[in-house]
């Protein structure tokens, strides 16, 4: 950044490279912080140290972790019978949200692309057939992202999984709450009529 | 020189590829009959009450309309008009779907009009979803429908180097000078390999077929594949690059071909 000291067009080049920001909003952040109190930028600095320092991923389900294997794999109050796959560790937290499933789960950490060229061997695929091959486990959900690459990557993992005699579900999908059903794409809504329930 | 960009246009498109982009919003790279290819900021459609995510999924043949932005224009709504969806619901349909849209992504540089591709990529999408034909006969009717439309055309009648007519026998075929070459042309060029009668056959059948729905044809799995790996190292020797997609569409033939035996 012509025109500005050293460590502030440092810490302006390195905002910038996070996803999602560009200069501009870098610029912005690093002045924010330049004028905030001092303890402000420690607080920041010692977070972003802590969880690089800190968080690991689980050896079973590859999620997010301080400690493994993490706090679902080893609570025993969960069903060990179901596993619920689904793409990134944020995922997991939606899920948790819901507090309506008491399963375990499995991050693979992306979805098939095969257009940018990640394919099944850049997926946490393999590890989750370990997990399924010692007979605990019924029933695999596949939460994938309901979109192209995550239908992929979910029919991907039933051709591999169904050999295992395990079975293995989609997560529903259908019109979201506060949608609205005249702009909604003709494959959600034919899904939504296939999968309607009776009140 | 800089086009003029036009403010609000419609346009239809067929989105190639996404790419995550800010809080919610995303990039998405679509062919357009009249435009090229595109990249545009779609905003919002992450969240799952977006009006228009669902128009804007890979391999859907949609409606737009456009805002014309300094960057990136702006989708401001979208309609489906084929959703093409039985290939979505298909792997193997599907694998091929993104290895053709790797090849128009690949092939088509910005804002390059080029009608003939767009309906190429729309019939095969159609045929793919359809089930018209053998999905990898469909992939090969495009491959080849495609070099010859963006002017890296096989020459499969005639030798590619003394112009006389090719004649069963022991021919070879370039990827290098993209044509079949005669016994006594193919000797004296380091770039050539042999090529079978059949798989010859086979492309010189589909590149006269101009309609994909034409190919419910029987043809044996290795001239199939003969063909392919052929077409394949033409692409790739054109690109300079490993082509993703079929790397995908291999092992997920592969996998399909193990668990249903």
């Amino acid at each position: 950044m012509h025109g500005t000291i050293q460590p502030v067009s440092r810490l302006v080049e390195a905002f910038a490279r996070l996803p999602g920001i560009g200069p501009k909003s870098a610029q912005r952040l690093t002045f924010y912080l330049l004028r905030a109190p001092v303890e402000a930028s420690r607080e920041l600095a010692d977070a972003l140290i802590q969880m690089r320092e800190n968080v690991i991923f689980c050896s079973l389900c590859f999620n997010i972790t301080s400690e493994d294997p993490c706090d679902a794999c080893t609570d025993a109050r969960r069903d060990r019978s179901i596993i619920c796959v689904v793409e990134e560790p944020l995922d997991v937290l939606a899920l948790e949200r819901t507090r309506g499933y008491r399963g375990l789960y499995h991050v693979l950490h992306g979805a098939l692309s095969p257009i940018e060229g990640i394919g099944p061997d850049d997926l946490k695929i393999t590890p989750l057939l370990a997990r399924l091959r010692d007979g605990t486990v019924k029933e695999v959900i596949l939460a994938t992202n309901p979109n192209v690459e995550g239908d992929t990557t979910a029919q991907y993992l039933t051709q591999l999984i169904r050999p295992l005699g395990i079975s293995t579900s989609r997560i529903a999908r259908g019109l979201p709450v506060g949608g609205d059903l005249e702009y909604a794409d003709e494959v959600t809504l034919a899904q939504a009529m296939e999968n309607r329930r009776m009140v | 020189m800089s086009m003029h960009r036009v403010r609000d246009y419609k346009t239809e498109a067929i989105p190639l590829k996404r790419m995550d982009f800010s809080e919610a919003d995303r990039i998405v790279t679509v062919m357009t009959p009249g435009r090229g290819k595109l990249r545009l900021l779609a905003k919002g459609v992450r969240r799952s009450t977006s009006r228009m995510a669902g128009h804007l999924e890979v391999f859907s043949h949609a409606q737009l309309r456009v805002v014309g932005a300094r960057d990136l224009d702006l989708v401001v709504e979208a309609a489906t008009i084929e959703s093409f969806r039985d290939l979505r619901e298909d792997l193997v349909r599907s694998s091929h779907a993104y290895h053709l849209a790797e090849l128009v992504d690949a092939f088509v540089q910005d804002r390059d009009e080029h009608r003939a591709v767009f309906h190429l990529l729309r019939n095969a999408l159609a045929a793919l979803s359809e089930g018209a034909a053998p999905p990898d006969l469909i992939a090969r009717h495009f491959e080849v429908h495609f070099l010859r439309a963006v002017g890296l055309g096989q020459r499969l009648v005639n030798c590619v180097v003394c112009d006389d007519e090719i004649v069963a026998g022991s021919n070879s075929y370039s990827v290098i000078l993209g044509g079949v070459l005669c016994p006594s042309c193919g000797r004296g060029e380091p770039s050539a390999s042999p090529i079978a009668v059949d798989t010859l056959k086979l492309l010189r059948f589909v590149q006269r077929t101009e309609m994909v729905d034409r190919l419910m044809v029987r043809v044996p799995d290795e001239t199939v594949s003969d063909a392919q790996h052929l077409l394949h190292k033409q692409i790739e020797a054109v690109l300079e690059r490993r082509l993703h997609a079929a790397t995908f569409v291999r092992r997920v033939e592969e996998t399909v071909a193990r668990y249903s035996a």
